[in-house]
């Protein structure tokens, strides 16, 4: 296993009284895509910008390839940022922007401004060389950002929400084009979003942030599979948490008495779950079954079962969601995601059905906290 | 809404619209007619007078000569007009230079601080010229605090301490000048680095710019927009002042204004001061023309 590029540990950061980030630990593996996922105020950027250099912690270390850099300005890091308002120098043009970070470190002009052409071209602008940021649309004008980031081939590049200012059918494109560029130039990118599916989409691992700490870093299939706590849970998806008490049982599964429904549940085990706590079963819409009462599936497709009543169908196109009543509390209903698989303008469920709710063990996740 | 409702309604509409547009027309009226009366009828007053000749006392004979203008060129008074332009660039070169890190200090202090660093730098605005001219000269004179500063720290220091000579010479106008203006250069130039959006300095560092790099790449460049007003700002009041030179200048430090006001009082010789004035209004709006074609050539290649 290789070293990590960027290693911080116990980084804390405190902005008057507000503490922005608690003791956050994390390693950054060369060459992956990482990304810091969590809502607005989590402390995310702040922790970017104290790898940038751009922040200093109130206590923790920041190693950049085995290196304390720790206290080190910006501009003695090999990492470089790509901002949210892409800072484009206004007064230079994309290729001086681009020659910026190789003139400020002794680079010639002419070496500069070839390897600022050629880096132009790798995120294909081509012939843009000459245009003023304020001739560039958004798109352009992130990959001019792109580009002057990666001409000085940091160790890692540092992204602070970098698809937010674009609209929605160039943000979906700059996804791939950030993966494809990650892969063409090999370093370790680090990125910055709030929005849970850019992180899923791109990353090869992802920290879930929220209120100054990381609750759970893992790989995005992990992060929806298996989510650490209800937080998690929730920013990463849609997702139906039934709390209860819950019993080992002893056969690779972990029973929970949910009060609320009078029925028992089974879900995957989990370590270090103990009989008699209070946890929470997670389960996403789309791994919960609905059928008619007497077609449910039977066996280990059916180890959970809840029967209820239709509550409210919500059509989204490809799939339907349905709301289902399972029991007395408020609480007490469950959301399941149907794929409109057949033709959906007849729904096979309406609001005042009896249906019966099916899934195996292993599609819940046990949570304790 | 019916359609009956729409075209009933319509007319009165169009009322409104009319009586809106008539609004703006009497307050341009207004005005126009403010800076006909007090700023054109005068001005052109003085034009006819710079082509006219004094007769007596009193009289001034039109005689729509160029006379006057020719005088104007004489080496006597061009000399001064030229002393005058020398005096207001180093008066703006000195308050760029000062200004310029009071603009940076203010734009990049705490948010809460900024309303109280700006009010310092007006508040010199609301004590009368003169005034602020007499405590110059209180603080310049060869027994003034400076002196007495400088007296008191070579005495201290054991050096032999001869006063400095600050006032009534080309350095004392200048430095009146300097602080008479210093508000018409801080302003502007806080105005466009407010504008600077902040990442653009932390992008210069991240790439690897020194702290002194990116603020001559990036923060100067940003304010450039706030140096050619500010400059222009100072320059041209600084070079009709009239107040500063006469006080705190020399027998040979006065400035345009100085020689035009005595055409005016002292030798009542109306057309060549008028000549004089428009000299100097012409100086000054060659000036402010050359604010565009500065600021399209820094913009750089459209």
């Amino acid at each position: 296993m290789t070293a990590p590029v960027i290693r911080a540990a116990g980084l804390r950061k405190r902005f008057g009284t507000v503490e922005a980030v608690r003791d956050v630990s994390l390693e950054i593996r060369a060459g992956e895509f990482f990304a810091l996922l969590g809502p607005s105020g989590c402390g995310k950027t702040t922790v970017l910008r104290m790898l940038a250099g751009l922040e200093q912690p109130d206590a923790g270390t920041v190693f950049i390839d085995g290196r304390d850099m720790t206290g080190e300005p910006p501009n003695r890091r090999s990492v470089n940022m790509v901002f949210q308002s892409y800072a484009l120098f206004p007064h230079l043009s994309a290729r001086d922007n681009v020659a910026y970070g190789l003139r400020a470190s002794g680079t010639g002009r002419a070496e500069a401004r070839s390897r600022a052409e050629e880096t132009l071209e790798l995120v294909a602008l081509g012939g843009y060389g000459g245009r003023m940021p304020d001739q560039l649309s958004g798109g352009e004008r992130q990959r001019v950002a792109l580009a002057r980031a990666l001409v000085k081939r940091p160790r890692a590049l540092l992204l602070d929400e970098p698809l937010s200012a674009l609209d929605a059918p160039l943000r979906e494109q700059m996804r791939f084009e950030l993966v494809r560029l990650r892969e063409t130039v090999g370093i370790a990118f680090v990125l910055v979003t709030h929005d849970r599916e850019e992180a899923l989409s791109m990353a090869d691992r992802a920290a879930v942030m929220e209120g100054g700490t990381i609750r759970q870093t893992a790989p995005p299939v992990e992060l929806y599979e298996r989510p650490a706590d209800r937080f998690v849970a929730g920013f990463i998806g849609a997702v139906n948490l039934i709390a209860g008490t819950g019993r080992q049982v002893g056969n690779g599964s972990f029973e929970i008495d949910a009060p609320g429904l009078g029925v028992r549940l089974r879900g995957a085990e989990a370590p270090g779950l103990q009989s008699g706590c209070a946890v929470w079963l997670a389960v996403r819409p789309e791994k919960i079954a609905i059928t008619r009462p007497g077609d449910e599936p039977s066996g280990a497709a059916a180890a959970n079962r809840l029967a209820g009543t239709v509550e409210e169908v919500s059509y989204r196109g490809g799939l339907s969601i349905y709301c289902i009543r399972v029991g007395p509390s408020p609480e007490g209903t469950v959301r399941v995601a149907r794929p409109n698989a057949g033709s959906a303008l007849v729904q096979p469920f309406t609001v005042g059905d009896r249906a019966v709710l099916t899934w195996p063990a292993e599609a819940g996740t046990v949570l304790v906290s | 809404m019916t359609a009956g409702a729409g075209t009933g309604r319509r007319p009165e509409r169009q009322r409104g619209r009319r009586r809106a547009g008539l609004l703006p027309g009497f307050a341009a009226l207004g005005s126009g007619l403010w800076f006909l009366l007090f700023f054109l009828a005068p001005l052109a007053f003085v034009w006819v007078f710079s082509f006219g000749r004094q007769e007596g006392l009193i009289d001034i004979e039109l005689a729509w000569t160029l006379d006057n203008y020719l005088r104007a060129l004489d080496p006597l008074y061009l000399d001064i007009l030229l002393r005058s332009i020398w005096l207001a660039g180093l008066t703006a070169a000195v308050s760029l230079a000062l200004g310029l890190p009071v603009a940076v200090g203010i734009a990049f202090a705490p948010a809460r601080w900024k309303p109280l660093l700006l009010l310092l730098v007006v508040l010199p605005f609301l004590t009368n010229l003169l005034i602020r001219t007499y405590a110059l000269i209180a603080v310049l004179r060869t027994k003034g605090y400076v002196n007495a500063v400088l007296g008191w720290a070579a005495e201290w220091l054991g050096l032999p301490f001869e006063p400095l000579p600050l006032l009534y010479n080309d350095a004392a106008v200048v430095i009146g000048l300097v602080y008479v203006h210093m508000p018409f250069m801080i302003l502007p130039l806080y105005a466009a680095l407010e504008r600077m959006d902040r990442s653009l300095v932390e992008a210069a560092l991240d790439l690897g710019a020194s702290r002194a790099r990116a603020f001559w790449t990036v923060v100067v460049p940003a304010a450039l927009p706030g140096v050619f007003a500010g400059t222009i700002l100072v320059f041209v009041p600084a070079l009709g002042s009239y107040l500063t030179p006469d006080l705190l200048g020399g027998a040979d430090s006065q400035m345009i204004a100085n020689v035009i006001e005595r055409q005016f009082k002292r030798a009542n010789d109306w057309p060549f001061g008028a000549a004089l004035s428009l000299l100097l209004i012409y100086a000054a709006f060659g000036t402010l023309a050359l604010r565009p074609a500065l600021a399209r050539r820094w913009r750089g290649p459209r």
